[in-house]
């Protein structure tokens, strides 16, 4: 299958006043034409710095590092501003948490949704706008050619993310970034949107990177998973096989917090990782999870694990020697 | 929109009357007209021709109809002090006042927001310094100072410029410059503030998340929504200066309708006094509903309330 993204050792780092914060420290990624790759992890991570790396969005103060960021064939890191503007928005595109806040109060949504492909393009008012009622008709906003003279302070929450994927979609991107699309959206409306960004996905064959940190959404559209854990990624496999064969000590706890309705007794102790995530400012030693670990040996306190492939195959790969065969061979 | 004008200016209304009667009123609780109008070795003869004269022994409703009536004609009364009527004083002050705060308005807007909108997309370097720096003096230096350096400066050594007067366009460059250096660092500020608040936002992330230039990112995206404050703040500002701007008026012998509030309260002129707070009311009134106007313009939200 052939990637649309590629990217290896990607490193951001923010100066703090205590030192750098190394939010994300060295993630290898790849994301296959029109598949859904969820990234998990909990707040804090570097889950959205990565996103927000590979969309370029970071503050000028972040530093980003990476042996190779390749979009399409191209290498985003050596792209000159105007042809990084020109890739991002036209050819990926991001739909954010916050639909509340994430569209301009001052300007009429069709003036957001046309402004990208205009530009872009160079399409015509009138082509921008038939495409923009296209768009909303298909990501379910009732009275589209109405919404286009609206502001968003007139829609609800629900109806500005459906905006908000309508306006993703406009110049037919190859990759669409959600970071967290559905956390601030009521329960029934978050099922209504997940939904709604996997059929458009498969419609329009679009590649998305979903940002999240609950793998109750990651079971119901993901096709392959990275798990990630203080800036870095432990575990990545396809859903299928992540949810039946977890290996990673951090995935087997995440999972093992999920209570299962019919299959978690009432009243019965819900299981939670214990211990806190470590600082990210700075240097860790050894393996980032190992103070929260059930499995952990001595070892595992100076031993930086690598990603290794599970079984020998490259699809399930788990940052952890003692999951993978590796490490009891080698004690 | 229409509706939110319509309200805007029965609001204004309300408020332009509330002024007037407040206006009358203050006067007339000061003492007793007739008493201080006749002068200190007046008889008492004299003082109930001068009550009955200006029309001060009727009912006091009566007489603030009676005034009411007049102002809405643009009528009001004559000075007591110069020998004209209160509407042809303030005709020939008005324009120069008006002239001198829209010029200073005008200088202090062009500077204000661009320095504000560079001081903030470059945050923390030199460039922000130096604009906080213009500020801080501006706002700690008492404007007479200033236009008294300016005179000495552009007037008497270069002598580039008239020092006092109100005949020539020439007249008005420094006390403009005055006055303006004195409204250009709260607009500045408040640019600045609302420029770093935006820049921040959600909404500017989506934008730049389109690829969108980095000048559409601020000029459409950013500086609609900054601005807003910043008019509201103007227009207090230009009313301020109407009202205000005594001090420059005097520094620079200008004849303007702060000058003229000025005599006509040392003199006990209480006809023009109440001329000159009611018209600098109703411009003020008029310049809240034009902020409001031009705001509710800039952001769809207002149009609502």
């Amino acid at each position: 299958m052939k990637r649309i993204l590629e990217v290896k050792n990607l490193q951001v780092s923010l100066p703090t006043p205590n030192g750098d914060l190394r939010a994300v420290r060295g993630i290898d990624l790849h994301v296959n034409k029109g598949e859904m790759l969820c990234i998990v992890g909990e707040s804090g991570c570097g889950k959205s710095m990565t996103s927000m790396a590979l969309m370029g969005l970071l503050p000028k103060r972040a530093e980003v590092i990476a042996e190779a960021m390749y979009f399409d064939g191209m290498d985003l890191l050596s792209l000159s501003k105007k042809e990084r503007n020109q890739v991002r928005g036209m050819r990926m595109s991001m739909i954010f948490q916050e639909p509340m806040t994430s569209l301009n109060p001052s300007y009429t949504l069709g003036n957001q949704l046309c402004e990208g492909i205009i530009k872009h393009k160079k399409v015509s008012k009138d082509e921008a706008k038939k495409r923009a009622v296209y768009l909303l008709e298909r990501a379910g906003v009732p009275y589209p050619e109405k919404r286009l003279d609206q502001y968003p302070h007139q829609l609800s929450g629900g109806l500005r993310q459906r905006v908000m994927i309508a306006m993703a979609l406009m110049c037919e991107p190859d990759l669409i970034i959600a970071d967290e699309p559905t956390t601030a959206l009521d329960v029934t409306i978050q099922a209504q949107i997940l939904r709604l960004i996997r059929e458009l996905q498969q419609e329009f064959g679009t590649a998305v990177i979903f940002i999240t940190h609950d793998l109750g959404v990651v079971a119901r559209i993901a096709d392959r998973v990275a798990v990630m854990y203080a800036g870095q990624v432990v575990e990545t496999a396809s859903a299928k096989d992540l949810f039946a064969d977890p290996q990673h000590p951090y995935t087997k706890g995440l999972l093992n917090c999920i209570p299962i309705p019919g299959k978690t007794l009432p009243g019965s102790h819900l299981e939670s990782i214990p211990g806190v995530v470590p600082s990210l400012i700075g240097e860790l030693k050894g393996c980032a999870f190992e103070n929260r670990c059930s499995v952990s040996i001595g070892e595992c306190c100076y031993r930086s694990p690598r990603l290794e492939n599970h079984l020998g195959s490259e699809a399930h790969q788990v940052r952890c020697p003692i999951a993978t065969a590796s490490f009891q061979e080698a004690v | 929109m229409l509706v939110f004008i319509f309200r805007r200016l029965l609001v204004a209304f309300s408020v332009a009357i509330t002024v007037s009667v407040v206006s009358f009123m203050l006067l007339h609780l000061s003492g007793d007209l007739a008493i201080s109008i006749a002068g200190p070795e007046s008889t008492a003869e004299q003082v109930e021709q001068i009550r009955i004269d200006f029309g001060l022994d009727k009912p006091m409703v009566y007489q603030y109809f009676d005034w009411l009536w007049g102002a809405v004609q643009l009528d009001f009364g004559r000075s007591y002090y110069f020998q004209d009527t209160v509407m042809s004083l303030i005709s020939e002050r008005l324009p120069v006042t008006l002239t001198l705060g829209a010029l200073a308005l005008g200088l202090a807007t062009v500077i204000a927001i661009p320095l504000g909108v560079i001081a903030a997309i470059k945050q923390d370097t030199w460039i922000d310094r130096l604009a906080l720096t213009i500020a801080v003096i501006g706002q700690a230096m008492p404007s007479f100072w200033f236009a008294l350096t300016l005179i000495v400066i552009f007037a008497v050594n270069l002598q580039w410029l008239p020092a006092g007067g109100n005949e020539s366009w020439q007249h008005f460059v420094l006390p403009a410059i005055a006055l303006g250096y004195y409204a250009m660092p709260a607009m500045m500020r408040l640019t600045r503030t609302g420029m770093l608040e935006v820049l921040n936002s959600d909404y500017i992330r989506t934008a730049r998340s389109k690829g969108l230039n980095e000048s559409t990112v601020i000029f459409k995206h950013a500086l609609r929504n900054a601005v807003i404050p910043v008019v509201a703040l103007a227009a207090v500002e230009l009313g301020f200066m109407l009202g205000g701007s005594v001090v420059i008026e005097s520094v620079f012998s200008l004849k303007g309708l702060g000058q003229l509030a000025w005599d006509a309260i040392t003199r006990n002129d209480y006809p023009v006094v109440q001329a000159v707070v009611l018209i600098i009311a109703v411009f003020y009134i008029l310049l809240t509903f034009l902020a409001d106007v031009i705001n509710a313009m800039l952001d769809p939200r207002l149009r609502v309330r």
